[in-house]
């Protein structure tokens, strides 16, 4: 038991650290964009590189958002009926619910999510929404290694609610 | 009575379940290259009296718009109607066989696509992806709009740091050539002119640009055949989809493509005529770009292209020299 | 694969969607799982995983919706530096004498707090904070006190700056500008709806929003009234730097958002309550919030693809196509089915589901893009307070104080009188179209 919550607090770590790490592009995203817009109006200098780095900074924030709202519970749920469940109940649907709509989806995003990032380096494919292309295989290794973060975290979650189901008490 | 069952099940026999194909443009629905490509996969679902049913969607609605080839690579689209440039995430050349400046202008790049060796070269870079194309499946759309500015431009001075909305490799020789290259997506231009965002802007053809009311944002018409002299839309169709039909049906298949992109470029040849003169009936300016803007960009392209030439691939330089070569033969004609 | 008939497939997709959301499990992953499982049986396993990793990967870099961590970070700065809190007490001073007062300044201030931002967890956020305790404690019904906070802070997406309209345009092919232009007097009218309807209904039923106490009424004074003006200075000058900067051409409406952030930061500063925690705090915030946001949006985008390429766009064009009693039967068709979607999916789904159906329809019947995209964005708000999935009702339970014992029953039965207002005043702009069209046609040009 000591090993398992062990191994959770490190998975619990990781989403956190995720979060930690993700938050500084959502800053960078208000420099960026500030910094551009004054580049170009004041200066007459616009820049080629903004346009990417905001997209790019956005899909980092929401990935590894993913696995730190996974932790927080921050996923919007529709809780009409959830909501007035006991918390082992809940714990019981959670668990029916990640086995079929969450591990699965996750698990075959996982999966092309990591043969693309592959592809991504092998054939150094790079964005031309702007010509400032950068390559996209930096981006398409967070999203995948995003993606496995969010599918610890879920297994995390799981194993609590099994712990809860059949203890009757959390495991923390 | 057995006459007339046996008869039956021959017919039955004979209504083989269709070959179905999913063919995507990269759209919007009413943009004029999705409104051709959705004509070409019904004509050839009727020419094969529906033994093949190609169904038309609108870009973007399987897959993100300008993904259509790779979809087809994956076996999600058996063909699809996209501008070559899209995939220079994959092929930095394909970016060559499309509008870019230096390159060749609506009938030179026709003709070499289909008989220079175009459409082998591009068959070629694309290498061992599952996605072939042939002669008669490019339509050249005339792309002569070089700019619709706020400024007057008279001489290659007004280049300089003009705030100019421009993409692909024409921004960037722009840029080399000073002007301050500002990129935004295309369905922010209006706004962006209108508020002094910007001062100029490239967008599509001035076909399309006239059903965007630009101009009402801006009082110059800029057309040159340096920029953009053509924006080849081509046909991608998945190989081994196209390896598996009978014959008759490969056939019907590339005739309906060389069909309608002939039939979209000249179409696009004579809309962009009438254009023209709706522009100057409301009142827009419509200019030629000054010879000396033209040249400037014409040697900043080839400094740019040789530049490429040697860093990149060596598929890009033999798809470069075959279009140069084929440019100065071309133009010698004239 | 298995042949589905492309009815059944849009039942499928559409029900598994209603009946798998009532589990409580997050929807952002309901929705991306019914799209992959209907995506596998249609098209068979790798087509249904390209489809949905091609467009999840590819919403994930979606320039337009930056605007939803942009706004996110302004409005959480703009949070913490007190200067939200200033104004409503001053407004407060001032229509405390009136029977629900303080819910016609909610609503007020709901309405300026519109004009500062654009996404919809930020306005609702602010005006429970600050709004929510004092009606209650002053004696307000708590029904009225939820209602009103829900619908003056939906209408931070409808007038602009707005999210939904900056998403809602390009998928339509309709100028953001002329969109944003167009949503001004609706927004306005619904405002001031809002305020006529709380007026009357504390005139008959006092006991729902009583007047502050005689003894506790301060007469009006100069220095009341320089206190007032001094309290609506910052969010004024937000409104010129967000607004001021999109129109005056500083930057293009996305980026506009960015110089909103840098704005509410050196509001902040001035206001002395800048620090390097605050940035942290509202970087982390906006993570968290834009993360759930976007990963529905993703997963709803992922889904929509399935949804398309297995003919169930046809099936619902043909469905309002065949309704009988010509194009305004039609029309309240689509608007039925988009209060419906809005009953169960969030609104960025709905948008990504219906204008690719609903846009070429209204074209062909002949609708004006322009007022028809709006009526559609206007319709969209009640989505946002019509449970199961109620984006506004959820932010308002998430961060009101559960000393306050606020029930959900007490939310909805608040809410329900100003969803009524929202359909008459759709009703309103069917009948005076040029509630919609006449501002985007002065300011910028023709409509169609
Ligand atoms: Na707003
Ligand atoms: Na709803």
């Amino acid at each position: 038991m000591a090993i398992l919550l062990k191994v959770l607090k490190i998975i619990d770590w990781l989403s956190e650290k995720a979060g930690a790490v993700g938050k500084w592009f959502a800053f960078l995203l208000v420099l960026v964009g500030s910094y551009d817009a004054i580049s170009r109006h004041f200066f007459n200098a616009p820049t080629i590189w903004a346009y990417d780095t905001l997209c790019i900074s956005g899909g980092v924030i929401y990935m590894l958002g993913a696995s730190y709202d996974y932790l927080h519970d921050a996923h919007t749920r529709v809780d009409l009926i959830y909501g007035n469940l006991s918390k082992r109940a809940q714990a019981i649907s959670d668990i029916v619910c990640s086995l079929f709509l969450f591990f699965p989806l996750m698990i075959f995003m996982l999966k092309l999510a990591i043969r693309w990032a592959v592809k991504a380096w092998q054939i150094h494919e790079v964005m031309f929404t702007s010509f400032w292309y950068p390559p996209a295989a930096p981006y398409r290794t967070v999203f995948a290694i995003s993606l496995f973060l969010l599918i610890l975290q879920g297994g995390a979650r799981l194993v609590r609610d099994f712990y809860f189901v059949i203890k009757g008490e959390t495991i923390d | 009575k057995s006459e007339a069952s046996v008869a039956g099940g021959d017919t039955a026999a004979k209504v083989v379940k269709p070959i179905i194909w999913k063919s995507s443009g990269h759209g919007p629905a009413t943009d004029f290259s999705q409104m051709y490509h959705d004509n070409c996969c019904n004509a050839i679902t009727e020419a094969s009296g529906g033994r093949l049913v190609v169904k038309p969607f609108v870009g973007g609605s399987i897959v993100p718009a300008y993904k259509e080839l790779d979809a087809i690579n994956e076996g999600v689209l058996q063909m699809g109607y996209t501008c070559p440039m899209y995939n220079l995430d994959k092929w930095p050349a394909a970016g060559l066989i499309s509008s870019r400046p230096g390159g060749l202008p609506g009938e030179a790049m026709r003709t070499w696509f289909n008989l220079g060796g175009g459409a082998d070269l591009m068959n070629k870079m694309m290498g061992d992806y599952d996605v072939m194309t042939f002669p008669g499946a490019l339509a050249p759309l005339p792309e002569e709009v070089f700019f619709h500015s706020k400024v007057k431009l008279e001489s290659l001075a007004d280049l300089q740091g003009l705030k100019a909305r421009c993409m692909g490799d024409g921004g960037e020789i722009l840029k080399r050539m000073g002007a301050a290259t500002v990129i935004i997506p295309g369905s922010e231009c209006y706004e962006a002119m209108q508020r002094g965002t910007i001062d100029a802007f490239e967008y599509s053809t001035v076909a399309t640009n006239w059903n965007m009311h630009f101009n009402e944002v801006a009082p110059y018409l800029y057309l040159s055949p340096t920029r953009a002299p053509s924006d080849p839309q081509v046909f991608f169709v998945s190989k081994s989809a196209f390896n598996e039909l009978p014959a008759d049906l490969q056939e019907i298949v590339r005739t309906e493509i060389s069909k309608w992109s002939q039939a979209q470029h000249e179409y696009l040849v004579f809309e962009s005529v009438k254009a023209i003169d709706k522009f100057k009936e409301v009142g827009t300016k419509v200019y030629k770009v000054p010879k000396d803007i033209e040249d400037a960009l014409n040697a900043e392209a080839a400094a740019f292209y040789e530049e490429k030439s040697a860093s990149e691939d060596p598929i890009f330089a033999e798809i470069y020299q075959s279009m140069k070569n084929y440019g100065e033969a071309y133009n010698a004609l004239h | 694969m298995i042949e589905l008939s492309a009815e059944f497939v849009t039942i499928l997709m559409l029900g598994g969607v209603f009946a798998l959301v009532l589990t409580g499990f997050p929807i952002a992953f309901v929705i991306g799982s019914v799209g992959l499982l209907v995506g596998m049986v249609v098209f068979g396993p790798d087509t249904a995983f390209h489809i949905m990793y091609s467009r999840f990967y590819g919403l994930s870099l979606n320039y337009p919706y930056l605007a939803v961590p942009l706004f996110t970070f302004m409005g959480v700065i703009l949070q913490h530096s007190g200067i939200t809190k200033d104004l409503y007490d001053s407004l407060y001073e001032s229509l405390g004498d009136l029977k629900g007062g303080l819910a016609v300044v909610t609503v007020i201030f709901g309405t300026i707090l519109a004009a500062c931002l654009g996404v919809i967890a930020a306005s609702v956020t602010i005006l429970t904070l600050i709004a929510l305790k004092p009606m209650i404690s002053r004696g307000y019904s708590k029904s009225l006190a939820a209602g009103s906070i829900v619908a003056s802070g939906t209408l931070g997406i409808l007038i602009p700056p707005s999210i939904m309209l900056v998403v809602y345009a390009p998928q339509a092919g309709l100028s953001i500008g002329q969109m944003f232009m167009g949503a001004v007097f609706p927004g306005l009218i619904l405002s001031f709806l809002y305020i006529v309807y709380i007026i009357v209904i504390c005139k008959v039923y006092p006991e729902m929003g009583p007047a502050i106490p005689k003894d506790q009424r301060t007469p009006f004074s100069a220095a009341k009234l320089i206190h007032l003006l001094k309290s609506m200075l910052p969010p004024i000058l937000l409104i010129v730097a967000v607004l001021g900067t999109i129109f005056s051409g500083i930057a293009p409406p996305t980026e506009a958002a960015a110089v909103g952030s840098l704005a509410a930061i050196l509001l902040a500063i001035i206001y002395r309550k800048f620090s390097w925690q605050l940035i942290k705090h509202a970087s982390l915030e906006t993570l968290k919030v834009s993360a759930f946001v976007v990963m529905i949006a993703a997963l709803c985008y992922a889904f929509v693809g399935i949804f398309m390429s297995a003919g169930s766009g046809d099936v619902v064009t043909h469905l309002i196509l065949s309704v009988p009693g010509g194009r305004w039967a039609s029309f309240t068709v689509i608007m039925l089915i988009v209060f419906l979607l809005g009953m169960f999916i969030e609104w960025i789904g709905i948008v990504f589901i219906i204008v690719p159906i609903f846009s070429p329809i209204l074209v062909q019947l002949g609708f004006n893009p322009l007022w028809a995209g709006l009526m559609i964005c206007i319709n969209l708000q009640m989505a946002f307070q019509t449970p199961p999935m109620a984006m506004s009702i959820f932010v308002l339970k998430g961060t009101a104080d559960p000393e306050l014992g606020l029930t959900m029953a007490d939310i909805i039965k608040g809410v329900l009188p100003f969803i009524a207002i929202i359909m008459f005043t759709l009703v309103l702009c069917m009948i005076f179209p040029e509630i919609i069209t006449w501002l985007p046609e002065k300011m910028i040009g023709p409509t169609h």
